[in-house]
């Protein structure tokens, strides 16, 4: 399995000149790309942490009619084709249905736009970072919650005070999870946002205009870029951890 | 002053009450098997469930308040020591702007306030528990079996000194258990709970003595328990069952019929002498010890005759009329130790 899993990337890394690399990195078309993508992620991530916490504690903590029901549609992005998504995202984002219009009056247009991109990534991505909190919360002892509350805090005050120092963990887990699905959505991206071209719609971009040999450095930096970002917040998070916070 | 005025609530098929009880600054014990709907009269209590009926405490209502705004400490059955603060960060958490400096030296815990929670035994862990619910300055503790998994030298002593802060700051406490001994000795009244109904409410000695029923005197520990008939004989009340036959007493207002009676332990003579009754206001039984128990102040003699039946006896007794296994005894049975209970 390990084989399976290391060996295409370490092949399309070492398979690729340093000089190639290097070169296409300089290329300004692709470390915009390469920003717009990272920053695109964090975008969506962030818009996980604020709207899919609250989400994720209403999973953990409540048992209501049409949890179930609840539970399988936020699963739903996982299980159907990204493509498909991006057509459901346009109908629903796009200047005809309510919610484009509205967002569109107040100048937030989400077909090809950054918006459109994050929009894109948050929907695919965002039951990653919900099921790593929800199971998060979840594995907290509910009574510290009672506990706090006899002790004279408010709901509000006991989620800020105990549930959120307890669960960070999960949290930072969930979004660098979700950010990394996120930066690597293609389907669903490239129906909202062909434009501005993010890392992984660039790499096809090439491969069909200029094909492979065009395309291969593009796609090994975006790996090697990622790879790092990854390990950096991992090994932040690691360190973070084991000083007991 | 906590009152509770027909408060019902439900889990699930399970239904709490309707429940009516005051209590004062006193010590009340909840008593009950598991599953009788303690933790849950609790949880009405504090706030974490809803109710009908209403709640009053110190004259306010406070049945639809939320458990913030109540004033009720609580502890439960695990310290539940929030894992990212330390020690001095726990109890401060409720304290607001309150002095705890006295608080922590009464409850011993200025050699560990700064250590992380993890690190402490249980008894510091429950010590820490309460003094972050006295911290948060209640106006009503429960505790929800807090001392229940400690062993039984750190449980007496938390309980002693619980009991004792508890009396210094005039604050009333509700300890929830099924354990009787624990709740004879803490309590300065006993609520008896079944099935989520209030069975007997009264001062430990009296449930201990007079139970209401026989699932009190069973969950008391009352091991003599009868059924038989009531006879009334001219002036005189008696039980007969089989070949029994017991004096009750004469002022007692009876009628001819089936009933239960417990027999308390504590209150029988055991004679190792032939004893024959010289009227039948005597009650003696005559038996062989089949067993014969050391509880650590007393000894439980269980002697088996035409009845099966379970006296205690303090160590000197036992030693003065030499009371061994299966030696043949005579049981003296005081009218007053016997108690016709509601039954059958």
């Amino acid at each position: 399995m390990g084989f399976f899993l290391i060996v295409p990337a370490l092949k399309l890394i070492f398979g690729t000149p340093p000089s190639r690399l290097i070169s296409t990195m300089l290329e300004e078309e692709v470390l915009k790309s390469i920003l717009l993508t990272v920053k695109c992620g964090a975008g969506a991530s962030a818009f996980a942490i604020i709207f899919g916490t609250p989400l994720a504690y209403l999973l953990a903590r409540f048992d209501f009619r049409g949890k179930l029901l609840l539970q399988s549609l936020i699963d739903l992005p996982l299980v159907i084709p990204h493509s498909s998504a991006g057509i459901a995202l346009l109908l629903v984002f796009g200047r005809k249905f309510f919610p484009g219009k509205i967002f569109d009056k107040i100048g937030i247009s989400f077909v090809g736009t950054e918006w459109g991109i994050m929009v894109a990534m948050a929907f695919v991505s965002a039951p990653f970072y919900i099921n790593v909190v929800r199971e998060g919360i979840s594995s907290i002892d509910p009574r510290l919650e009672k506990i706090g509350r006899t002790l004279g805090a408010s709901p509000f005050e006991v989620f800020f005070k105990i549930t959120l120092p307890l669960c960070w963990r999960s949290i930072l887990t969930g979004a660098v999870t979700m950010w990394a699905r996120g930066i690597s959505e293609f389907g669903a991206v490239v129906i909202l946002a062909y434009h501005p071209m993010t890392a992984p719609v660039l790499v096809f971009d090439r491969f069909e205009s200029f094909g492979l040999s065009y395309a291969k450095p593009a796609a090994a930096l975006i790996l090697i870029v990622s790879l790092v970002i990854f390990l950096t917040v991992r090994t932040v998070f690691k360190n973070a951890g084991s000083k007991g916070s | 002053m906590l009152v509770l005025k027909e408060v019902k609530t439900s889990a699930g098929r399970f239904v709490l009450g309707p429940i009516s009880f005051e209590m004062k600054r006193e010590y009340l014990i909840i008593l009950g098997p598991s599953g009788a709907g303690k933790s849950l009269l609790l949880e009405v209590i504090a706030g974490f469930r809803k109710c009908e009926g209403k709640i009053f405490l110190n004259g306010v209502e406070i049945t639809n308040y939320p458990p913030e705004k109540r004033r009720i400490g609580l502890l439960m059955q695990d310290p539940l020591l929030f894992p990212h603060k330390n020690v001095i960060e726990n109890i401060k958490f409720g304290a607001g702007t309150r002095d705890i400096s006295s608080l922590i030296e009464k409850l011993k815990i200025s050699a560990f306030a700064d250590r992380d929670v993890n690190s402490l035994s249980g008894g510091e862990k429950q010590r820490v528990a309460l003094a972050r619910a006295l911290a948060s300055n209640p106006l009503l503790l429960l505790l929800d079996e807090p001392f229940s998994w400690l062993d039984r030298e750190t449980r007496e002593i938390i309980e002693g000194e619980v009991k004792s802060i508890a009396n210094e700051l005039h604050l009333p406490v509700i300890h929830v258990t099924h354990n009787f001994e624990e709740a004879l000795s803490l309590a300065d009244r006993i609520i008896i709970i079944k099935d989520g109904k209030v069975v007997q409410d009264s001062k430990p000695e009296y449930i201990f003595k007079n139970p209401a029923n026989e699932f009190v005197a069973r969950f008391t520990g009352n091991p003599n328990i009868y059924a038989g008939n009531i006879r009334v004989e001219g002036e005189r009340i008696f039980f007969v069952r089989e070949n029994l036959k017991f004096f009750l007493g004469k002022t007692v207002n009876f009628k001819d019929g089936p009933c239960q009676i417990i027999i308390c332990p504590q209150d029988l003579i055991i004679s190792s002498h032939p004893f024959q009754p010289k009227n039948p206001e005597e009650n003696i039984v005559e038996g062989v010890v089949s067993s014969l128990s050391f509880m650590g102040n007393f000894y439980k003699v269980g002697i088996e005759g035409k009845i099966k039946i379970t006296a205690y006896l303090s160590p000197q007794e036992v030693k003065s009329e030499n009371i061994i296994p299966s030696k043949k005894v005579f049981v003296i049975i005081p009218p007053e130790a016997i108690k016709v209970i509601d039954g059958i």
